[in-house]
Parts: C-alpha cells; sequence; structure tokens
C-alpha cells in the first residue's frame, strides 16, 4: 500500500513538473539569431516588455495575437542592431510606459521608484526607535528591581547569621 | 509606564495607518475598468503606410487613399468574435452616412472576404494589415479596435474593444460632432 502511495506520489509530481515546464516553455518562438549576446538581449528584452492586452504578463508567457506580433518586432529590432534604449522607446512611443514593467524614470512616475525604499527606510527608522524605547525600559526595570533586592542593616546581619549557621563544618 | 503603552500602541497604529490608504486607493478603484486606455496615437497623425487592398492584392493602400473627410479606421479579423457581434452596428453606421475604413487584421483574406458577404460590408474599402506593422504603429492592443481620424488625418479617438450603442452615444458620436463643429475646446473635452 504504501509503495503504491510512493509511486502514486512520484507520478504525481514528475507530471507536475512536466505541465508547468510545458506551460514555461510553450511561448517561446523560433527565432534565429547572428550571436549569442543577441538571443541574450532579445530574451532580456521580451522578459521586460509587458503583453498590453493580458492582465499583468509579460510577452515572453503570453501567446496572444499581439505579444506574438511585439515578439516578432523586438527580433526585427535586435537583429537590425537596435540598442535595448532604442528598442524600448520604440515600444514606449506606441504603447506608453504601460509597455514595460521598468517604467522611465519621470516626475510623474517618482512615486513608484522612489516610494519603495522611503518605505523601507521609514520601517527601519521606527524599528530603531521601538528597540531603543523597549531597551531603555528594561534598564528602568532592573533598576527597579535593584533597589528592592537592597537589604536593610538588620536583614544583612540575619541573613549573615544564617549563612554562618551553614557554613559551620559539621565535624566529622 | 506611559512609554510602554505607548511604544504598544505604536506597534497597531504604525501598519494601520499604512493599510488605511490602501485600502482607500483599492475601494475608489473598485467598479473602475481594469483595461488600461492606451492612447498614444491620439493627436498624431495617422502613421504612413503601405497595405494591400483586401479585393485586390495588386492595389496598394496608402494614406492618400484615405477620406478627406472624418471617418473611423476600424480593425476587425474574421476569426474575431467581438468583431461579429460588432458587424451589425456597423452597418447601421455605414446606412447613417459614416465613413468607415477597415482594416483587416491577421486574417486569412479568403475567409475575410467570406465574411463580408455574408455579413455585408460596412466599409469603404479594406486594406490587410497580415503582419499585424501598422497595428504595432496605433498602439493596437486586439480587435475589435477602432480610430477616429479627422479630416487632417490626425487621430483623435481610440476605441478599444468593440462599438457599442453605449459608447456611441456616451463618446463616439459627441467627438464626431464636436469635429463637424471645428469646436477646438469641445473637441479636447470629448475626444479622448
Amino acid at each position: 500500500m504504501k509503495r503504491f502511495f510512493n509511486i502514486f506520489t512520484y507520478l504525481f509530481f514528475t507530471l507536475a513538473m512536466i505541465s508547468l515546464n510545458s506551460q514555461t516553455y510553450s511561448a517561446i518562438d523560433v527565432y534565429q539569431f547572428d550571436s549569442a549576446e543577441q538571443e541574450a538581449q532579445y530574451q532580456s528584452l521580451i522578459a521586460e516588455l509587458r503583453c498590453p492586452k493580458c492582465q499583468n504578463q509579460n510577452i515572453a508567457s503570453s501567446n496572444s495575437l499581439i505579444s506574438q506580433d511585439l515578439k516578432r518586432k523586438t527580433y526585427e529590432l535586435v537583429k537590425q542592431g537596435k540598442s535595448d534604449t532604442q528598442i524600448r522607446d520604440y515600444m514606449q512611443s506606441r504603447y506608453g510606459d504601460f509597455i514595460s514593467y521598468k517604467p522611465p524614470v519621470r516626475p510623474h512616475t517618482y512615486l513608484l521608484w522612489y516610494l519603495p525604499p522611503v518605505l523601507l527606510v521609514l520601517a527601519l527608522a521606527i524599528w530603531f526607535w521601538l528597540v531603543r524605547l523597549k531597551s531603555v525600559d528594561n534598564k528602568n526595570a532592573d533598576i527597579v528591581v535593584d533597589k528592592q533586592s537592597e537589604l536593610n542593616i538588620k536583614e544583612k546581619q540575619q541573613l549573615k547569621d544564617i549563612l554562618n549557621q551553614y557554613d559551620k563544618p559539621d565535624g566529622i | 509606564m506611559v512609554t510602554k503603552l505607548n511604544s504598544k500602541a505604536m506597534i497597531f497604529i504604525i501598519p494601520l495607518l499604512i493599510f488605511l490608504p490602501v485600502v482607500l486607493l483599492l475601494f475608489f478603484r473598485l467598479n473602475q475598468p481594469a483595461q488600461v486606455a492606451i492612447n498614444t496615437a491620439t493627436n498624431q497623425p495617422l502613421p504612413a503606410f503601405e497595405l494591400a487592398n483586401l479585393e485586390n492584392d495588386n492595389i496598394t493602400m496608402s494614406n492618400k487613399d484615405l477620406p478627406n473627410e472624418t471617418f473611423l479606421l476600424n480593425f476587425w479579423g474574421s476569426w474575431c468574435i467581438a468583431c461579429s457581434r460588432e458587424h451589425p452596428f456597423l452597418m447601421s453606421l455605414k446606412d447613417e452616412g459614416i465613413k468607415i475604413v477597415g482594416v483587416n487584421y491577421k486574417d486569412a483574406p479568403e475567409l475575410a472576404k467570406q465574411y463580408l458577404q455574408d455579413e455585408g460590408n460596412p466599409y469603404l474599402f479594406n486594406m490587410k494589415d497580415e503582419d499585424g506593422d501598422l497595428g504595432i504603429d496605433l498602439g493596437l492592443t486586439g480587435a475589435p479596435e477602432t480610430f477616429v481620424v479627422d479630416d487632417k488625418g490626425i487621430i483623435k479617438q481610440h476605441i478599444a474593444g468593440e462599438i457599442t450603442s453605449k459608447k456611441w452615444t456616451t463618446s463616439i458620436e459627441p467627438c464626431l460632432t464636436a469635429l463637424q463643429q471645428s469646436d477646438e475646446n469641445q473637441i479636447e473635452q470629448v475626444c479622448q
């Protein structure tokens, strides 16, 4: 029974991996490049460009008509020796900032680019502040405990007597 | 004791203060269209093109063949279900005297011609954008999509998706009227 279960699990995961793989690679087109650099440029661009028809998907992973067209156009421009910036500008002039997952830094995208680091710094500052508050609180608490644990003269004498009593050798 | 209480309260208050604007932002986005409107082509001249006529491959259509008056440039395909839903409305527009130029988008010419024979032809003429290059130049995202082009060949409106009677009465017809009256302020307001 256990063995059957193991085989079943193995088969399930193998099939899951295969289906995942085919999904990932189903959208890859067969294009011939002059060099490995050109292919790398193409791959990085289609990963960065966004499918204008889809809900949050790059053109690399989309099979929609417009994504296929934009991939072909990207390929043509790469083959013509255009730079990343030139290809980005080409797409941006036709589809706006929306086309790229890396929108240009402009006054109306400042919030997009600078808000996350500002929030991070703010969060760290708040965290440091809270930790400091806590450590000051702990120090104050220690002082209170010390004061409470201080013995008066009578109590000190009592303690000494008790300790002396038990410190005596038992005479063996 | 007071600072301890404050810092404890802060642990709840700060995330809440960050969370609240997010909630408000998402709340006001409810029921808003999720599709991003791509309108980079508006107020730009129609890009230069040379495309074969759908009816006759030997005839090349270019910018100079376009009407010298305001017209609709409609991208369609026989494969596109939304286009066939839109088609009867385009036929009624033709009857009203609206000039429509068709761009047969990424289609098989035989199927396209058959489609026009079966459903009727609302177009002045059709050109074939088989590889979708004119589409890319116009920031097209699919079919059907329509552009309102004025008498100077400037794109005034980009309509994504099918033209419905609601879209017609609320945005397209007012734009055409404003263009007819050459009222610049009105054009800017209604043609978007």
